[in-house]
């Protein structure tokens, strides 16, 4: 069956980042930066780069998608504290392609207004948003969105595609709290290969709303696709997971949720 | 290929189904075409009084082709050592998981010393779980309780003869710990929590690959995620020796 991952960081080689995909018999990788991507050490402003450094990040990914279109894909990275560099390099890395949606990581909460500003502009120009999003029980980061947030988020634009990512960093608690919000799908990349979480969102969310993410290289392939093969049998779950709801969200027409 | 590191029983903080069970364990097994799965109870692990639950493992897979027992104890209890022995009589093993002094208990330094020479005199290895569960989920309340790798690392020190197994390693512990594991050889690595792709080299380049075993964590990990990193990472030691 055909595998497309959504959540990839281009933190080692091209040449790695492939094999590994080889070997782990994906076709796709939709990758994105995050502004230190190849950097040893965090920057001090690791969670809102510079906007040289976003598009340093971006132009990273871009080089990727040209060497090899067929297998790589990508979402344009923005810190939107930078609001006005946000809306240039989503207009330069998407609206002019060949980009596929955008990715927020930890400089807002997605509820934050310069959020909101972006949101709107991704809302009228179809553009999906992956937006990193954890629970964690020590308490998430300044910039870092609760699913709480997302559905916030997906309430106030009920027209705007949002992958909440890391799910099984989210766990029960915010599958319940996004399941509402049918403009949200998650995810499948976050904790540790912990056998249930999946199985709860695939029974809350139905198979539509989940997709195939590993977090590559912070998760590597056997246990990023060990939860997901793990978490059902049934081959048509699987390939809206493995590759169709990727296909459908990201690749078709922008921003459709329902086809 | 051998899980070094499986459990059966009820895990209390999720409703994980058939999981768990040893009908399902088994049928793991033989779908991953495992050897061998070295089995503790994880009622034992929940309890202060392992003697029961390991009695009740220990005969419910007596012969099985693949389900491998291995007793869970508490190294402190003065009763540990009569307990492995009784078991020991009843059909021998090869390791033994090492329960974690639970809070509020007494420790008794010369009954874990003891315990580990009994484990050395008798040939096992000592399996003790670093980590069991990913703790950023999960309220401190709904954890299992595990071992810190400092003290596991000391004891390891102490009883140079003895084979550890440590489970549930991160690959920032090679990194934080990587002098420590590297001058002792007599410890070993299950790959359960051995996530991320850098963190998987520097293990690899600190442990080598016959320091690093396959362990699976089941029933809280999907066990095919430890099968593919041994497969994919050619991570096939074996502590059978």
């Amino acid at each position: 069956m055909k595998r497309i991952d959504c959540h990839v960081h281009p933190f080692l080689s091209i040449e790695r980042t492939l094999a590994d995909a080889a070997q782990a018999e994906i076709q796709r990788q939709c990758v994105f930066g995050i502004g230190y991507d190849r950097d040893a050490v965090k920057p001090s402003d690791f969670t809102h780069p510079k906007p040289e450094a976003v598009s340093a990040s971006n132009n990273l990914v871009r080089e990727m998608i040209s060497a090899h279109p067929d297998r790589i894909s990508g979402l344009c990275f923005i810190n939107p504290r930078e609001r006005s560099h946000a809306i240039e390099e989503v207009t330069r890395c998407v609206l002019s392609g060949p980009f596929v949606g955008i990715k927020l990581w930890i400089a807002r909460r997605v509820t934050h207004p310069d959020v909101l500003a972006l949101a709107e502009f991704a809302q009228t120009n179809r553009v999906p948003i992956l937006a990193h999003c954890w629970n964690k029980v020590g308490g998430n980061l300044d910039g870092e969105s609760s699913t709480a947030d997302i559905a916030e988020l997906a309430r106030l634009f009920p027209r705007l595609t949002i992958l909440a990512a890391h799910v099984t960093g989210q766990a029960e608690r915010g599958v319940i709290e996004i399941a509402p919000y049918e403009n949200v799908v998650v995810d499948t990349s976050g904790g540790d290969a912990e056998v249930g979480i999946c199985e709860f969102a695939l029974s809350t969310l139905g198979a539509r709303r989940i997709l195939f993410g590993s977090d590559y290289p912070t998760r590597a392939y056997p246990s990023s696709l060990a939860r997901v093969i793990g978490c059902t049998g049934d081959e048509e779950a699987l390939s809206c997971i493995l590759h169709r709801n990727f296909e459908r969200l990201f690749l078709g027409p922008k921003g459709v949720l329902h086809d | 290929m051998i899980d070094h590191n499986a459990l059966v029983g009820r895990w209390p903080f999720r409703d994980l189904g058939e999981w768990g069970t040893i009908a399902h364990l088994r049928s793991v097994a033989r779908e991953l075409a495992l050897e061998e799965v070295w089995t503790s109870s994880l009622n034992a692990t929940f309890h202060c009084e392992t003697h029961s639950a390991n009695h009740a493992l220990q005969d419910q897979i007596a012969n099985d082709p693949v389900l491998r027992f291995v007793p869970a104890v508490f190294p402190d209890s003065p009763d540990a050592v009569s307990e492995l022995a009784g078991l020991h009589r009843q059909e021998s093993f090869r390791a033994v998981r090492l329960l974690p002094p639970l809070p509020g208990f007494e420790q008794h330094g010369e009954t874990r010393r003891l315990t580990l020479q009994w484990l050395d005199a008798n040939g096992c290895v000592a399996i003790v779980p670093l980590r069991v569960q990913d703790d950023r989920t999960r309220h401190p309340g709904f954890r299992c309780p595990t071992w810190d790798i400092v003290e596991v690392l000391a004891l390891a020190r102490n009883q140079a003869k003895l084979k550890f197994l440590l489970c549930g390693i991160r690959g920032s512990d090679t990194a934080d710990h990587g002098d420590s594991l590297r001058a002792l050889p007599n410890t070993f690595c299950d790959n359960s929590l051995l996530d991320s792709v850098p963190g998987t080299d520097r293990a690899v380049e600190c442990l080598g690959a016959s320091r690093l075993v396959c362990g699976t964590n089941y029933p809280v990990f999907y066990p095919l995620a430890a099968v593919l990193k041994c497969r994919w990472g050619g991570l096939d030691a074996d502590l059978r020796a």
